[in-house]
């Protein structure tokens, strides 16, 4: 079963996340930011994180980039949830190293299939 | 006073006694002025008898004739100026011609020399006659050729006086004629020498006031008093009225010679001066801004209210303008700025200036440089742009925070209806499955409103630093197959005649344009139709012409389709979605990119909305930036 750590400081949207992703029979762990995040990773196997980008104690865009600096994590997939819509925004989201993003307000439909699809081409099912 | 000169002068012409007259002439004069005045200096005792300050005497005119010596001096001594004197006051007979409150270029003289009141002047007046009588009475003619001398000797400093007078001066013969005018008439009557001596009083003066001149040389006694004053209607010869300010002094010099001195003056001109430069004062003491002028060197000759308070700086003496900047900035103002505004007369730029602190203070500057002749000067105005780029901070942190605070309760709401409506939590029945709609719907749209306000506010904030070349033709094309598949009348484009014309921006904004715009196209023109857009080349703009046969705009909301918030009346009525933000979009996006865009409409025959963006081969990019009093809008 594939496990994906679900990271955003907003309990809602975190639960929202949740429940699309157990709906479909993926396992879910979560975090409510970025240094909480690493926490988990440090000791839990996970196959994809479903990442927030404005944070407190630490953003989405730091957690990512040391996310790459852990070993065995540099091919770890990443999807960032970002409410910041311009250009330069999802710049620097992809610069960081994140595998793809998804703007908020998402359809959690989308975000389900692009979860999904990360995880297939990750070799995940 | 006049009764005891007319003594003197009898008593002396009696006696000869020449020197004696000039002595008694002296002290009455001292002792009538009222004045602490003396004579410093060694009084000179010539072989008449003439006393004479030892005086560094100007040029000799000799072409000047004696009597306009009188005439001049006549001048200086009714005029309300105060006068100043080279070698003052030593001139002719030892008298005191010249009037002065300050003392320049005395030559010639130990020490300081007298000073002498306007008042003063008045008393000298009938002196004056007295001197005409006096040079009259000397029979014998080595004495007289040397007070003939005398007389010229002052001629050139009189002459100068007059010259430099800022009242005009015109001498006036009995027919008439004008025979005589300094630069000032000259000036205040629009003339050359030429046009002026020689011709008729009555060219420049109202009949009325011609003849009241004229009279005044009839009436002439042989000593000039008194004088009249009056305010005459005067003409420039290029046909300007003015009303003038006009005194007239007539002489007999001798029985065949009489004219008349007239001063006149601007009066409304004069106000007007007076009032300009004390409101410019004023202006400048009000404003925060700094304003500051100096010499060529850079010396400070003026900071005003504003650049003190600003920079700290409060005792010009010694202050150049380059101390006003912060180090990097003086360094930059003598090697880069100073020679530019040498080559070009101004500069403007942003710079930063220091204060007392050693604090920076970022500044929006604009510098004049003016070298015409004597009047040189550099000259600074300085913004103060701390609070606008705390401004401009607080905008980008609002929008940031905006964004996210409105999109994030939005997921929770979107990301729910669409599980609700999908049935992830389990089956809805065919009128919940309705509510749930609409109320997707209505999320839609508010994000939609969330997004729009945003790129509002994010237009004026994002400065086009580094713009893009766009092909027009690309854009069109880009927006017709956006919106195609989502109309069922025909979207066509024309864009054979700009070719490849490319405009420099933000491919993303302009694009949000078009789209826009076709958007608007298509959500009134609910039964299909044509939309056309159409782009040629006018000048040095590409023109993009965007056309439909829909609804239209009614005559009384064309005027505000530019407005936030704004949705004309038909479009209300027809229920189509919209939050009135579309054109205000367009607007600010094109204007941004300094062009223009406007709106023409039938009611039931369409709408035409024409963008004129300049082409990017002119070397012009983004001029506009954001506007103030921007009121964008949409229909």
């Amino acid at each position: 079963m594939a496990r994906v750590l679900v990271v955003d400081d907003d309990p809602d949207v975190r639960q929202l996340v949740e429940m699309k992703l157990r709906l479909d029979g993926i396992e879910t762990l979560t975090a409510t930011n970025g240094q909480e995040a690493l926490d988990v990773l440090a000791t839990n196997d996970v196959d994809l994180v479903v990442l927030d980008l404005m944070m407190p104690v630490l953003d989405g865009i730091e957690t990512c980039r040391r996310i790459r600096e852990l070993e065995d994590m540099s091919e770890l997939p990443v999807i960032m949830l970002t409410a910041k819509a311009q250009a330069s925004d999802i710049q620097t989201g992809f610069s960081t190293g994140a595998t793809d993003y998804v703007v908020k307000p998402f359809s959690p439909r989308e975000l389900l299939s692009r979860v999904r699809g990360t995880l297939a081409r990750a070799g995940v099912r | 006073m006049l009764a005891e000169i007319v003594n003197i002068q009898e008593r002396y012409r009696q006696s000869r006694d020449v020197a004696g007259l000039w002595e008694h002439l002296l002290t009455s004069v001292l002792r009538c002025s009222g004045c602490e005045l003396g004579f410093i200096g060694e009084l000179v005792w010539n072989d008449i008898g003439v006393p004479n300050l030892e005086t560094r005497a100007s040029t000799v005119h000799e072409s000047l004739p004696p009597d306009l010596g009188l005439i001049i001096s006549e001048v200086i001594a009714r005029s309300d100026d105060v006068l100043v004197a080279p070698g003052a006051g030593a001139g002719f007979l030892g008298m005191p011609l010249v009037v002065a409150d300050r003392i320049v270029g005395v030559v010639g003289l130990s020490g300081p020399t007298h000073v002498i009141s306007s008042d003063t002047a008045e008393m000298l007046r009938p002196l004056i006659g007295v001197v005409a009588a006096i040079v009259e009475s000397i029979t014998n003619a080595t004495q007289r050729d040397v007070v003939t001398e005398r007389l010229e000797r002052n001629l050139a400093f009189l002459e100068a006086v007059v010259g430099n007078a800022s009242y005009g001066v015109v001498v006036v013969e009995p027919d008439g004629t004008i025979e005589l005018a300094n630069e000032a008439a000259l000036s205040l009557l629009g003339a050359d020498s030429e046009a002026l001596v020689g011709d008729s009083l009555g060219g420049v003066m109202s009949p009325r006031g011609v003849d009241w001149v004229l009279s005044q040389i009839d009436e002439a006694p042989s000593v000039s008093d008194p004088i009249t004053r009056r305010t005459v209607q005067m003409l420039s010869l290029s046909g300007i009225p003015f009303r003038a300010d006009v005194t007239v002094g007539a002489f007999k010099l001798a029985e065949d010679r009489r004219a008349t001195v007239l001063t006149f003056r601007d009066i409304e001109a004069e106000l007007l001066a007076q009032a300009t430069a004390l409101r410019s004062a004023d202006l400048l003491s009000f404003t925060p801004d700094l304003v500051v002028w100096s010499d060529a060197t850079g010396a400070i000759e003026y900071l005003n209210a504003g650049g003190r308070a600003l920079t700290g700086v409060s005792d010009l003496d010694g202050v150049s303008i380059e101390d006003l900047f912060a180090p990097w900035a003086a360094d930059r103002f003598g090697r880069e700025i100073v020679p530019e505004l040498r080559a070009n007369n101004s500069w403007i730029g942003e710079m930063a200036l220091v204060d007392r602190t050693g604090t920076e203070i970022p500044v929006s500057m604009t510098c004049l440089f003016r070298h015409e002749g004597d009047n040189t000067y550099f000259a600074v105005l300085a913004r103060d742009l701390r609070e606008h780029q705390h401004l401009e901070l607080l905008q980008h942190a609002f929008v940031s925070t905006v964004s996210h605070e409105l999109r994030t309760p939005l997921t929770g709401i979107l990301g729910y209806l669409e599980m609700f409506g999908s049935g992830d939590l389990g089956e809805v029945g065919p009128e919940q499955k309705l509510a749930l709609d609409v109320m997707s719907r209505s999320g839609d749209r508010l994000m939609e409103l969330v997004d729009k306000l945003l790129q509002i506010a994010s237009i004026g904030e994002t400065a086009l630093r580094e713009p893009e070349s766009i092909e027009v033709a690309g854009l069109l094309e880009e927006g017709r197959s956006g919106w195609s598949d989502r109309f069922f009348g025909t979207i066509s484009v024309d864009a054979d005649r700009i070719g490849g014309a490319t405009v420099a921006g933000s491919t993303s904004e302009l694009k949000a344009v078009f789209s826009g715009l076709i958007e608007n196209a298509v959500k009134f023109s609910p039964n299909g139709g044509d939309i056309q857009l159409s782009a040629e080349v006018v000048d040095t703009s590409v023109v993009v012409e965007v056309s439909d046969s829909g609804i239209g705009i009614p005559a009384d909301d064309i005027d505000q389709v530019f407005e936030r918030f704004f949705r004309a009346s038909n479009a209300r009525e027809m229920e189509t979605q919209g939050a009135g933000l579309g054109m205000a979009i367009a607007r600010a996006i094109v204007r941004k990119h300094g062009g223009e865009i406007t709106v023409t409409s039938a009611p039931g025959q369409g709408t035409l909305v024409r963008v004129s963006l300049p082409l990017a081969q002119t070397g012009q990019t983004n001029k506009g930036g954001d506007r103030d009093g921007e009121s964008p809008g949409g229909r």
